[in-house]
């Protein structure tokens, strides 16, 4: 009998068995009824796009690209993927003005960063509020993430003939947030893979990952990029070191999107980009390393799963990480979708489904009423500040908060 | 990662594996590539309903006659003490139920048809006598536009009983908006949309049509997080309230899900959803480590595994025209060389397929290459010699094979 051996569709979307299981875990749905729901957007609408684009539907635009259809699948259907690649290869609408603001991280902050201390007030008033609303569509509630003005990478450059003096190394994937809005997440990775042994150096480049730029189908500028990242990553690699980075949604993109969604392949190097909280985690548990904790340190954690956390796997690291800290009272939350989902919730058409996706996180926080609530994902961190008020910190600004440094370095033998 | 347990596959049986390890202070971590089957249930979990075609009454005295390969055959004596175990810890997660082992009870089907049940979702309705449905007079309401409940059906079929069948439609404002697309009047959909308001419209249209003597049926459209919204509904609606089931997937079974879920993790247990094992190291007749898509170089390793990875819907069997596999160790799995012994041409017939499944010995141990794997232990739909389809036994063998082999890995 002559029969197809394998799956040879993209993203495998034949193997969909109609089941329907995605349609429960998708966020938007139970939010916006102009979204038709992954299985429907995904496989199914796949299946008439083949025969013409004329098939491809708008409102694709509306998926947030959480991939929690993909978690869900009981059959390896890649929905997520199937969703974005249709919007990148049907959707021929020009990106808007208020797109490439929003997408292009790595230049607004370079142009905003010298001009921060007039920059960060002007965003917080109301008139400039209101200016970005009408005018490019960029919801009014949303706050601009400050803008600082010494950015990481010029202080990571200078570190260099430091971090050189450590025995081991790795390299370090800081993004655009870290660099432009939070240097202090990436001193205190540094201070914390120093005070353990190991040396942490710049790559030969870095640009943004991407992530912004594909959801805003600025393809051709986010495959520049990439392939300017993977040229690096590359090198570090061959030199032995593995790439470490503090953002789940950045490492995500690293990770699937440039072979998934932008065609380039990073299959030899995959294994060494990884998350910094996975890298520690693992150090420990195999006994390569020992992080010390202040006896005073007392905090009530929630730790939320940010979606790309949650695809990525690796939750269950940064959750044990803070727990190793004895000081913590430790509340995972449910893993539920936040709503920002990069820049879909700063655009104006999305706002109300934003809040309205990420009301239950925020009621559960409340619920906890924690000190902090923890998360390896900033634009994470922007939606539940700005929606909760509490205060939000990556699990690795926990731990250096935490730590004893000194009796770190001892258990680790670093003079 | 090292664990004490490992447990491959997050539906009913791996949930109800874990939960048992997790509950006698173990390290346990599940993984599970996707959700489960579990979402595909009606509410009402079968332990044993049906012989050949025939109703079972008694079906922990029935599974006596079981032949000697079947799951519960080689559970033997314990079988009853593990059937109040399962109700225990549904319960414990927050899964209220009514039945007992000792008798099935009855209950009905998406189309109001009489079916037998071990443990059925207290929404439901469930009676002993399946001559005698326990209202005579009945308001069966329909929503506007929603796809999948059949008061027609469910009139015919009641009818058949006595029952007096009255069907009323009525409108629900929250769901205007969910309206405007015809993807979206389906049960998860409206689940997610109904809230305390919603369920206060809902009670005060109920009252306002239903008659003195009618017992009210709603499709089961409610409580998707917890039971408490069916509670909150029944002490306002005046008359008698049951749910009827809607077609998969289902809310009784998402709810059912996520609590075992959180059951698990409240007890320390690791829950990796969405990660997939894609092979399982054996060496010298014991499982070394395993190997996942997300964690990569870092090996998942554990003192014993048990493999509850499910039938073809979850990918723990694969078929394909020259035959059968279990895809993460390479089990051995029997089956007729003939490819027309596989199926019967009559697709509502008892299909052989659906029987075949791993190899176990009597410590449910599977067979690899002839030899049993000595730290490896397999549970739930991915036997064989079960046909949970034929038998309505898929819960019943889930929940038991789990618990059993939860304790034989702990002994």
């Amino acid at each position: 009998m002559k029969y197809q051996q394998q799956n040879i569709s993209a993203n495998d979307f034949e193997e969909c068995i109609k089941c329907t299981i995605c349609t429960a875990y998708c966020p938007v749905l139970a939010v916006n009824p102009d979204y038709p729901g992954p299985k429907i957007a995904g496989p199914d609408g796949e299946r008439y796009r083949l025969k013409g684009p004329e098939f491809y539907d708008k409102a694709l635009k509306y998926c947030l690209n959480c991939k929690r259809c993909e978690i869900s699948c009981p059959s390896n259907v890649k929905i997520g993927d199937i969703i974005q690649s249709a919007r990148i290869k049907y959707d021929k609408s020009k990106p808007k003005l208020r797109d490439h603001i929003l997408a292009e991280t790595d230049v607004m902050g370079a142009l905003a960063s010298p001009f921060a201390p007039i920059v960060n007030p002007i965003l917080k008033t109301k008139v400039a509020k209101l200016a970005l609303d009408n005018i490019l569509g960029v919801d009014k509630h949303r706050n601009f993430p400050e803008y600082v003005t010494k950015r990481f990478a010029p202080w990571f450059k200078k570190a260099e003939s430091e971090q050189q003096k450590f025995p081991k190394h790795v390299a370090y994937y800081h993004g655009c947030y870290v660099n432009n809005q939070n240097p202090g997440l990436g001193k205190d990775f540094v201070m914390i893979m120093n005070s353990v042994g190991y040396g942490v150096l710049p790559l030969e480049k870095q640009k943004c990952c991407g992530v912004a730029k594909i959801a805003n189908k600025l393809i051709d500028r986010a495959k520049h990029d990439a392939r300017i990242n993977l040229k690096s990553i590359r090198q570090a690699v061959d030199e032995g070191m593995p790439v470490l980075g503090t953002s789940s949604t950045c490492i995500f993109t690293i990770r699937d999107e440039y072979p998934h969604l932008l065609g380039l392949d990073n299959a030899d190097v995959k294994n060494d980009i990884l998350l910094a909280t996975v890298f520690l985690a693992r150090k420990i548990n195999s006994g390569e390393i020992k992080l010390v904790f202040k006896k005073d340190y007392h905090k009530k954690v929630a730790y939320h799963t940010a979606c790309h956390m949650q695809k990525l796997g690796w939750a269950t690291y940064s959750k044990e990480l803070l727990k190793m800290i004895p000081g913590v009272e430790f509340t995972a939350l449910p893993s539920q979708c936040c709503g920002i989902a990069g820049t879909y919730g700063f655009k104006k058409e999305n706002y109300k489904y934003s809040q309205a996706i990420g009301s239950e996180v925020f009621e559960n926080i409340r619920n906890v009423n924690p000190d902090y609530v923890s998360t390896d994902c900033e634009t994470c961190k922007w939606q539940i500040e700005m929606s909760t008020g509490y205060t939000v910190k990556n699990p690795i600004e926990i731990l250096a908060e935490a730590l004893d440094i000194e009796a770190t370095r001892k258990a680790n033998n670093i003079i | 990662m090292k664990f004490d347990y490992i447990v491959i596959g997050g539906g009913l049986c791996g949930l109800t594996a874990g939960i048992r390890l997790a509950s006698k202070n173990k390290k346990v971590a599940i993984v599970s590539s996707g959700q489960s089957a579990l979402h595909f249930s009606s509410g009402a979990f079968g332990l044993y309903g049906y012989n050949n075609g025939e109703l079972v009454e008694t079906p922990l005295e029935d599974a006596k006659s079981l032949p000697a390969s079947h799951p519960y055959s080689i559970i033997g004596t314990e079988m009853q003490a593990l059937t109040n175990d399962a109700k225990t810890l549904l319960e414990k997660a927050g899964i209220n139920l009514n039945g007992e082992s000792v008798k099935n009870h009855f209950t009905l089907t998406p189309f109001g048809e009489i079916r037998p049940s071990w443990l059925t979702l207290k929404e439901f309705p469930v009676f002993n006598d399946p001559q005698t449905l326990p209202f005579d007079k009945v308001l069966a309401i329909n929503l506007k536009g929603f796809l999948e409940s059949y008061p027609s059906f469910l009139a015919e079929n009641l009818g058949k009983s006595g029952v007096a069948v009255r069907v009323e439609t009525i409108d629900l404002e929250r769901l205007n908006n969910l309206r405007k697309s015809h993807y979206d009047m389906r049960t998860i959909s409206v689940a997610k949309h109904i809230d305390t308001a919603t369920i206060e419209e809902l009670a005060n249209k109920i009252n306002s049509i239903a008659g003195k003597s009618e017992t009210v049926l709603i499709p089961a459209i409610i409580g998707l997080n917890n039971s408490n919204q069916i509670d909150r509904l029944r002490e306002l609606v005046k008359n008698e309230l049951y749910c009827i089931p809607t077609l998969p997937i289902s809310v009784g079974g998402v709810r059912s899900q996520t609590r075992l879920e959180q059951y698990f993790e409240s007890l320390g247990g690791t829950f990796l959803l969405g990660d997939h094992v894609t092979k399982g190291i054996i060496e010298g007749g014991n499982v070394k480590y395993l190997v996942t898509t997300n964690l990569g170089d870092d090996h998942l390793e554990a003192e014993a595994y048990i493999l509850a990875t499910g039938s073809y819907l979850c990918e723990g069997l694969l078929s394909d025209p020259n035959g059968f596999k279990e895809p993460v160790f390479g089990l051995d799995v029997k089956y007729p060389a003939n490819r027309d012994e596989w199926y019967s041409e009559n697709f509502f017939a008892s299909q052989p397929y659906m029987s075949y499944g791993v190899e176990v010995n009597n410590e449910f141990h599977p067979i690899k290459d002839g030899m049993p794997v000595n730290n490896l232990y397999a549970a739930g739909s991915i036997l064989g010699h079960c046909n949970s389809l034929e038998e309505d036994s898929g819960a019943g063998c889930a929940m038991l094979t789990g618990l059993y082999t939860a304790d034989l890995a702990t002994k």
